[in-house]
């Protein structure tokens, strides 16, 4: 049974609360408290990464520079808004075909007099 | 950072940019390539990031005129490489098999502690390097670089929900990777 409850807890993301029962649970297991110890120490170690800065390759800025083409101000996030538009145009197609089916079914089925 | 023997201020250098003045673009190029490049390293590894890195930075000279000021430059520039590393993320996963050791060592620190730092890093990137193309932006975004989950659901074209659960996968995924290696 603890073994569930232990499942149950580590299926819980780290930033939604526990109910009374998972928390209570998770506060006298030592194995969760591991559990837990551990998710901190690598959110800990993830985060330092993030203030780290790398040093870019020698001659990335020249070489940018010497490839900047004419300012249009095209949008950056454009590649991304067209693939949400083709996604959501795809659903819509579907949709309506689905729907043009089941009209159609039914229509067929109908009884002609 | 001068100009012409004048300080100029990092505002001077985006009106400028915005203007369609690629030197004053070269200086803000020069401030935040490696901020950039870092980022792009974080998203699709060490072999494809400056190329990421260079697209993104031609992408932004492009939009430049689009630059309002509402976010901070930085993290404009972030969000451009970050959708500029998504579409790009089909070549990037060519790449996936490559070990990324070479990202992972901080050049700033002792060579003892570098050598400790680089060890646990190496573990650490090399289980993000295993995550999925999608698993590996949310954590990247969310955990190595303290976006919300609107932010990344918003730069990666998915809801907030999808962005939890993938977080929330990729976190179990990661630690399952390094207690196999630990």
């Amino acid at each position: 049974m603890s073994n569930v409850i232990c499942r149950l807890v580590s299926m819980v993301p780290s930033d939604m609360p526990l109910n009374r029962v998972l928390e209570a649970h998770r506060d006298q297991c030592l194995r969760c408290q591991a559990d837990v110890a551990r998710s901190t120490g690598m959110s800990r170690e993830l985060s330092a990464m993030g203030g780290e800065t790398l040093r870019a390759p020698e001659g990335l800025a020249t070489t940018v520079m010497a490839r900047l083409p004419e300012q249009d101000g095209s949008d950056p996030r454009r590649p991304l808004v067209m693939r949400i538009a083709v996604r959501y145009s795809v659903a819509a197609v579907i949709g309506v075909a689905t729907v043009a089916a089941l009209i159609a079914r039914v229509l067929s089925r109908r009884p002609r007099g | 950072m001068t100009w012409g023997g004048v300080q100029r201020d990092e505002t001077e250098l985006i009106d400028a940019a915005r203007s369609g003045d690629s030197d004053a673009f070269g200086q803000l190029v020069w401030r935040y390539r490696d901020s950039v490049y870092t980022l792009a390293v974080r998203l699709v590894g060490p072999d494809l990031a400056p190329d990421v890195a260079q697209e993104a930075l031609i992408r932004a000279w492009r939009a430049m005129p689009r630059f309002r000021g509402e976010a901070a430059l930085g993290t404009w520039l972030h969000r451009i490489t970050v959708n500029t590393a998504w579409t790009l993320r089909k070549r990037a996963s060519r790449h996936d098999a490559q070990q990324l050791d070479e990202m992972l060592i901080d050049p700033s620190t002792g060579p003892e502690r570098a050598g400790e730092l680089a060890e646990v890093r190496a573990e650490l990137g090399s289980a993000i390097n295993q995550l999925s193309p999608g698993q590996r932006a949310v954590l990247v975004l969310r955990d190595v670089y303290g976006w919300s989950h609107a932010e990344v659901g918003r730069e990666l074209g998915i809801t907030q929900t999808t962005a939890k659960v993938r977080l929330h996968r990729a976190r179990k995924r990661v630690r399952a990777i390094l207690e196999e290696t630990r």
